[in-house]
């Protein structure tokens, strides 16, 4: 389907359409400078709640805590598999969030795929909205490479006027969304809405000046090529920095927690009052936490929080960099924002590029 | 696939082997085929309580039935098969102490079998030495029942068991057994005898040096404690056995054994899947690992 040209006073309207046949959760602001990911019964406009929000929208895909299974116990237990999917849309996905979907896709659908994870993203919709300028200090998305996103959504929103305001001569500026359609069932969206029009050729042509004019307010903020991470990393276990960070990470598990591209989980089981049955569920852990890789026999193989973080920091940008060819983190600054001893995410790598001598850029 | 969800399976015979250890003959309900590679372990759960990684420690048996005969004889226990395979459980925590608790007839939650065993048809032809601390004696059993089910294949054939006490010694009967045997090697020792023990006492690295190796030929098979690993490997070391031979089965946490909840890795490595068994040659460049 070609782009589509949406009026920004019909973005309601598409908001309703959605919620005829689908759970929508849309991000809202709550307090100043705090935006959230909540199921909204009225429109909120996107464009309002800029910053990322305190939990990214994985939430929705892989929910912080869920049913795997029901049992019954006793003499002749029996299982049964707890399916709770339907259709939603998450509405207003910034770029940097829709990037950290597609590496959750990738983790649970390479090698042992995971049907509750596939099958709650084949009923999720992805509506994104493009960033224009940049959303707080924390964030990094340009330096990762996930300001702009080609696939991951079903439509993207980029707004038309924000960037440069000066060109629209006219006094009354018309107010509109371009809207890149990325998959059939986005293009089925907007057949239903019927709201849209094809965007004209101007209107492409203005759409790229606007994406290329937004860089300019976006910095790399790595002192290397993010391709050297894997190397850096890989080199610097034994760096001066972990130390430094040993002292100061207090291990409390909240720059896991609030990550978009972070999956790892505990699983229990959850007993009925009835003691007759109950649930197996699973529920965000956190490798930076101190039990992580505690086994029975009281060994820790990750004792030290500077090892966990070590690890954390290995994740992001070697092993599972390695594995997928690009950063398993989308930039978003979370981590670094929500850290109550200050530790950036940006200023650790960049300690340990200078570290090893090869900080190349400025 | 439901990664997460277990069969149901039948604990059809139980055995207490020691203060601390359980042994238990587990059967797939409903003929539920069951096939594993010795080195392979299961996550078996008791509902309601939970789920924990526990090794097979019966050997599959032989395809070929001929070799069935062979190797049955000199055996003391017969080769697992259809849906039914055993386990070994040291009582911990949760849900070692609920499986404790089972009798005959329990039904337990089974998923598995998960990871990567030890590469036993690679051996053949080989010297192959076994080196088991503790509970590691419940995957080694495996490989060491599939080994001499097979014993035409391999060529000369060492045990070394180690337990802290007498009281401790785990598959007695079977140990001893194998020491009775004139076709194979197979010592024990223990770090804290007692009045009746006539065998030998001291930790079990001290086993190795007298050993005269091949190191060409000889595969090490290790399971034990973290601890032990260290001193093992320096011995083998000083024998010149490659690092590419010798084949070391780790323990770590585990919550799904699927590659996913990320609780079993060292370094980028997922243990439930590229292991439990590792050869010492990939390990080394896994500063977590030893
Ligand atoms: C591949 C593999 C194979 C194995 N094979 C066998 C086998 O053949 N036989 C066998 O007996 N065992 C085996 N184990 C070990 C077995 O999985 C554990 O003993 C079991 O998971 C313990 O579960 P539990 O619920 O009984 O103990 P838990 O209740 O989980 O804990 C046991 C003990 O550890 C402590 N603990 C638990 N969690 C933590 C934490 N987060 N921080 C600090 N302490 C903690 C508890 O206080 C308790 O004392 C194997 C493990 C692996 C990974
Ligand atoms: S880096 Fe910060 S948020 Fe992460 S575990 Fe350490 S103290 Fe907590
Ligand atoms: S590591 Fe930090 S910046 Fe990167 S994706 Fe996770 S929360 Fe965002
Ligand atoms: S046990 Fe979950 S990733 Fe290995």
């Amino acid at each position: 389907m070609k782009p589509q040209i949406l009026l920004k006073e019909d973005l309601p309207l598409l908001y309703e359409s959605l919620k005829k046949k689908n759970k929508v959760f849309s991000v809202m602001e709550k307090g100043k400078g705090k935006c959230v990911f909540a199921e909204t019964d009225t429109f909120s406009d996107p464009l309002d709640a800029y910053t990322p929000t305190l939990l990214p929208p994985k939430k929705y895909l892989l929910p912080q805590q869920e049913t795997l299974f029901c049992f019954r116990m006793g003499a002749s237990p029996s299982v049964e598999e707890n399916v709770d999917v339907e259709p939603q849309v998450i509405f207003g996905v910034r770029p940097c969030d829709i990037h950290a979907i597609s590496l959750l896709d990738k983790t649970f659908s390479l090698e042992n795929a995971e049907n509750r994870y596939l099958d709650r993203r084949k009923q999720t919709i992805i509506v994104g909205i493009d960033c224009l300028h940049h959303c707080d200090t924390y964030s990094f998305c340009e330096t990762v490479g996930t300001l702009d996103v080609k696939e991951g959504f079903d439509i993207l929103l980029t707004d038309m006027q924000s960037v440069i305001p000066s060109e629209a001569k006219e006094s009354h500026i018309v107010e509109k969304f371009f809207i890149t359609v990325g998959t059939k069932k986005g293009e089925e969206i907007l057949k239903e809405f019927g709201k849209t029009r094809d965007a004209s050729d101007a209107e492409v042509e203005q759409f790229n000046k606007i994406h290329e004019a937004r860089k300019r307010a976006f910095e790399y903020r790595f002192k290397t090529e993010v391709a050297n991470l894997p190397l850096v990393l890989a080199g610097a276990n034994e760096d001066v920095t972990w130390k430094e960070l040993e002292e100061i990470c207090l291990g409390c598990g909240s720059c896991n927690i609030v990550c978009p591209t972070c999956y790892c989980f505990d699983v229990f089981d959850n007993v009925d009052l009835s003691l007759n049955g109950g649930e197996r569920c699973r529920q965000w852990d956190a490798c930076t936490l101190k039990d992580f890789a505690v086994v029975a026999t009281g060994e820790n193989f990750r004792k030290s929080r500077a090892n966990r973080l070590r690890h954390r920091f290995n994740r992001k940008f070697n092993y599972l960099m390695t594995k997928y060819g690009q950063p398993n983190c989308v930039g978003c600054g979370r981590c670094s924002k929500v850290c109550l001893v200050k530790i950036d995410t940006v200023d650790v790598v960049n300690r340990l590029i200078k570290n090893k001598g090869i900080g190349n850029r400025e | 696939m439901p990664l997460y969800i277990p069969t149901l399976a039948e604990i059809v015979q139980v055995r207490r082997l020691t203060a601390l250890e359980k042994w238990f003959k587990i059967r797939t309900k409903d003929g539920v085929s069951f096939s594993y590679e010795p080195g392979q372990f299961v996550e078996v759960s008791v509902f309601g309580i939970g789920e924990a990684p526990i090794s097979i420690s019966s050997s599959p048996p032989p395809l070929n039935p001929l070799l069935t005969k062979e190797g049955i004889k000199g055996r003391s226990t017969l080769p697992s098969g259809n849906g039914t395979f055993e386990i070994c459980v040291r009582k911990v925590g949760d849900v070692t102490t609920a499986l404790h608790s089972l009798e005959e007839g329990a039904i337990v939650g089974l998923r598995g079998p998960f990871g990567k065993g030890f590469p036993l048809s690679q051996m053949k032809g080989c010297d192959l030495l076994f080196i088991a601390g503790g509970l590691g004696i419940v995957p080694l059993r495996s490989a060491i029942n599939y080994v001499l089910d097979r014993r035409d294949d391999f060529s000369n054939i060492t045990i070394l068991y180690g337990a802290k006490t007498p009281a401790e010694i785990l598959f007695a009967d079977e140990l001893f057994g194998w020491q009775q045997r004139k076709d194979i090697e197979c010592e024990i020792t223990v770090d804290k005898p007692d009045s009746g023990w006539a065998g030998k006492s001291g930790v079990i690295t001290r086993l190795i040096p007298p050993l005269e190796i091949d190191a060409k030929r000889t595969y090490a098979l290790i399971v034990g404690p973290p601890v032990m690993y260290k001193y093992v490997l320096m011995e083998l070391g000083i024998k010149k056995i490659p690092e590419a031979q010798i084949y070391i089965s780790l323990e770590r946490r585990m919550k799904c054994g699927v590659g996913k909840c990320g609780h079993c890795q060292i370094n980028s490595v997922y243990v439930c899947q590229e292991g439990p068994v590792f050869s010492y040659r990939t390990l080394k460049f896994l500063s977590e690992a030893i």
